[in-house]
């Protein structure tokens, strides 16, 4: 207790400089916490841990597939026979050009039953949408986005997949799906494949296969298995995991990772900085009062550790309320609209408070030996 | 009288700054990396745009189907090619008219520098391709011939992937192909492409005689609007069409839109921590140098000196910072290359580009943070109690 309070004097001797010091620490954290997220955004890390057992079919020339790959890859081995279903993009936008996001369709039985560990739809929607062959259902993402809600009719204008007649498609929101994790990204739309070949006098195409392996462990395996089985075919296939699609795709549009781990570590050096210069000027102030705690009996290590204690406790009192700002604030409009789809994983906080303990102990380590190499007398006789 | 009183104290604050390293220090390398941020990412913006414009001639135009985002999202049927290029829009040579059909397809390609699989541009071509773009030249080897499986590979594109040698062979689309040349085409984006021969990339795939944009040039580039009603009126025509400037712009639009919608925050948030940093240093420096300020209002050195010198230090040390940020990103960033995404999802080879517009906007943007963490130290050094300072030990 008695130490809590010498920590708190400590810091407190010089309001504006610990008060400005914060905000430097602050702003580190909070900027941590959005860049992580971003980051996530872009590595496909988010998806990683949940879709570990998806593996995603498509063409080694980027040809279409055709539909006879469906029956074949169900009876590969390691593949969940009920968990397979073919995907389209009809590359469409909502009323303009930059509403723009993914259309699939595909065989809906069985891209319900792939998807049924992550999202969930109500028996009544369910059966809505099988049984409107115009239906769609669309996840809570994009619902929230368009404000669209089940019964709306919804017209997608497609230049790639154009409706006959010229005029926009236009399907039944029959459902929305309902995520049951965190950190789900679902701003998609899904169709009934069936539909869309008929309407398009079947010259319509599979664009992937999505499917699930019996276990995650052996992913790799039953891809090459699967590629092992198309490689001599017309259109031989290239299977990866989810994880590993996303950011081969997000790696090609720019090497965010790169950009966000250069911010921080100016950010982090700045704020070493920062908070190394303070605890020094803060040491410099008090030798003679760490002498009188020396000379009232506190030990040298004692002196070390209340000196650790001290930067330590400044990092974690501007670290927290920085990262924790960004943690409460995630799903607000501001900062969803800045990134659509941020998400702080708790393996974020667990890092920033790892991070907050290094640099304390990091910033507090030259003052603090100081502090311990002092002898009473040499630090009493100064001025 | 003001001038020399503010000089005097100004250049003792300056004399004095080397005592007080290390506050200094922080100030510096704190503004430092907030220019070197702001300039990094808006060189990646401004890489973008000259990217965009070196790609995107306003004489040249382009035909897609209407509603297309993009090339490669826009289907054109053979049926359409001869109402779109035997329009009396269009420019004609003695070979015919300027109307180049061509097909975007895209090739799985390893990077040169890092050896992971990214989407290439695959352009199938006719020999018109090379007659409406004026800046187009081959650099080494020959034009691809037709009936042939040869890749004319790009500047750009021969640098950014591995085995496009001139005389090497490439198995693409389950094809062997023989790379015949390599062209340049005023540095734009393009040169990340390989061009091979429209029919035999056709060839493989299933929807026959089908191509993605027609590139043409016009008798009259002002006519523009008269020709897009022209296709707009022909039931047989689905395209509109529009100058490859305005459908490059857009593409540069969005990026940039994209980088400054992030950017912006970064550098706010960045620059508030500078501040920080600025006016911790700043105080620090009144608080070290109270009795010398005191001594010198004493001696009748005004208020106004006194704050301007504070003020002037703090200014001092942004713009050391600045131009120390500055020197080193144009060291680093001007002409860097990197990979990005065009608006058809290809990869594309991409210049930074640290402008001089960048550098002053960056040494602005220091000069901000510089006045704002030296302004309320100033306040504080102009109102010093001069007797209470004095008595101090």
């Amino acid at each position: 207790m008695k130490f809590i309070f010498l920590i708190w004097k400590g810091l407190a001797r010089k309001k504006v400089r610990t008060g400005l010091t914060l905000i430097s620490i602050f702003i580190a954290f909070l900027m941590f916490g959005l860049l992580s997220a971003v980051n996530d955004l872009f590595s496909g890390r988010l998806v990683d841990g949940n879709f570990s057992e998806r593996l995603i079919v498509r063409s080694a020339y980027n040809l279409p597939l055709t539909l006879g790959y469906f029956e074949k890859i169900k009876a590969i081995e390691g593949v969940v026979a009920d968990e397979v279903t073919y995907f389209s993009n009809i590359l469409g936008y909502y009323q303009e050009p930059e509403n723009q996001f993914f259309q699939g369709a595909v065989n809906a039985e069985s891209f319900l039953r792939m998807q049924q560990r992550y999202w969930k739809l109500s028996p009544e929607q369910e059966q809505a949408w099988l049984q409107d062959k115009t239906g769609a259902v669309i996840g809570s993402d994009l619902a929230e986005r368009f404000g669209w809600k089940v019964g709306d009719r919804i017209p997608i204008i497609s230049a790639l997949h154009p409706r006959s007649d010229g005029m926009p498609w236009e399907f039944n929101i029959r459902g929305v799906l309902q995520p049951l994790r965190e950190g789900l990204q679902d701003g998609f739309m899904i169709l009934h494949f069936d539909y869309m070949a008929e309407s398009m006098n079947g010259k319509y195409d599979v664009f992937f296969y999505g499917l699930n392996v019996q276990d995650p462990r052996q992913a790799e395996i039953v891809a090459q298995r699967i590629d092992a089985e198309f490689q001599n075919s017309a259109s031989p296939t290239t299977t990866q995991t989810l994880a590993s699609l996303i950011s081969q795709f997000t790696s090609q549009g720019g090497n965010f990772g790169m950009i966000s781990s250069l911010i921080l570590a100016a950010v982090f050096f700045t704020m070493l900085l920062v908070t190394g210069n303070t605890m020094m000027q803060t040491f410099r102030e008090r030798i003679q009062e760490f002498a009188i705690l020396k000379a009232l009996g506190y030990s040298s290590v004692m002196i070390l550790i209340l000196v650790l204690a001290e930067s330590t406790s400044l990092v974690i009192l501007g670290g927290l309320p920085g990262i924790g700002l960004i943690w409460l604030l995630q799903d607000t409009d501001a900062l969803q609209a800045f990134f659509t789809g941020l998400y702080i994983r708790p393996a974020v906080i667990l890092q920033s408070v790892v991070i907050m303990l290094v640099m304390g102990v990091l910033v507090g380590l030259v003052p603090a030996v100081n502090a311990r190499r002092l002898t009473i007398v040499g630090a009493l006789r100064r001025r | 009288m003001m001038l020399r009183q503010f000089l005097t104290v100004t250049r003792l604050g300056v004399q004095s700054l080397p005592l007080r390293w290390g506050g200094s220090l922080v100030t510096v390398v704190g503004i430092a990396c907030v220019v070197a941020v702001f300039m990094g990412l808006f060189s990646v913006a401004a890489g973008y745009s000259q990217l965009m414009d070196a790609t995107g001639s306003s004489d040249t135009f382009i035909v897609i189907r209407e509603g297309a985002q993009a090339e490669s999202l826009s289907p054109l049927g053979a049926d359409e090619i001869p109402h779109i290029a035997n329009s009396e829009y269009v420019k004609h040579d003695e070979q015919g008219p300027l109307a180049s059909p061509e097909f975007l397809w895209r090739v799985g390609l390893n990077r040169a520098d890092t050896g992971e699989s990214v989407m290439a541009g695959f352009r199938g071509i006719t020999p018109i391709a090379y007659r409406v773009r004026k800046n187009f030249e081959v650099l080494e080897g020959r034009r691809v011939s037709t009936g042939l499986n040869e890749i004319l590979v790009g500047r750009r594109a021969l640098q950014q992937f591995q085995g496009l040698g001139v005389g090497n062979k490439l198995r693409l689309m389950g094809t062997e192909w023989t790379i015949v040349g390599v062209f340049a085409d005023n540095g734009g984006m393009s040169e990340s492409e390989l061009w091979v021969d429209l029919p035999m990339v056709q060839n493989l795939l299933p929807w026959g005689e089908e191509y993605h944009s027609v590139r043409l040039i016009m008798n009259d580039p002002a006519q523009m609007e008269a020709f897009d009603q022209e296709l707009d009126d022909n039931p047989q025509v689905l395209s509109r069409v529009q100058s490859e400037a305005q459908y490059y712009g857009q593409f540069a639009e969005q990026m940039i839109d994209t980088i400054r919608q992030f950017s912006v925050p970064m550098i706010v948030l960045m620059a508030l921590g500078a501040i920080a940093a600025a006016l911790n240093t700043m105080y620090n420096s009144v608080a070290v140098r109270t009795k010398e300020i005191a001594t010198l209002r004493s001696l009748g050195f005004s208020k106004v000196a006194v704050a301007l010198s504070t003020l002037i230090e703090s200014l001092l040390l942004a713009a050391i910072g600045a131009i120390v940020a500055a020197i080193t990103i144009y060291l680093i960033f001007n002409g860097y290359t990197a990979m990005t995404s065009s608006g058809n999802g290809l990869a594309t080879q991409l210049d930074f580009a640290v402008t001089p517009g960048i550098i002053v906007q960056g040494i602005v943007c220091a000069m901000i943070v510089g006045l704002i963490g030296g302004f309320f130290p100033a306040i504080r050094a102009s109102r010093l109690a001069i007797a209470a300072a004095l008595r101090e030990s």
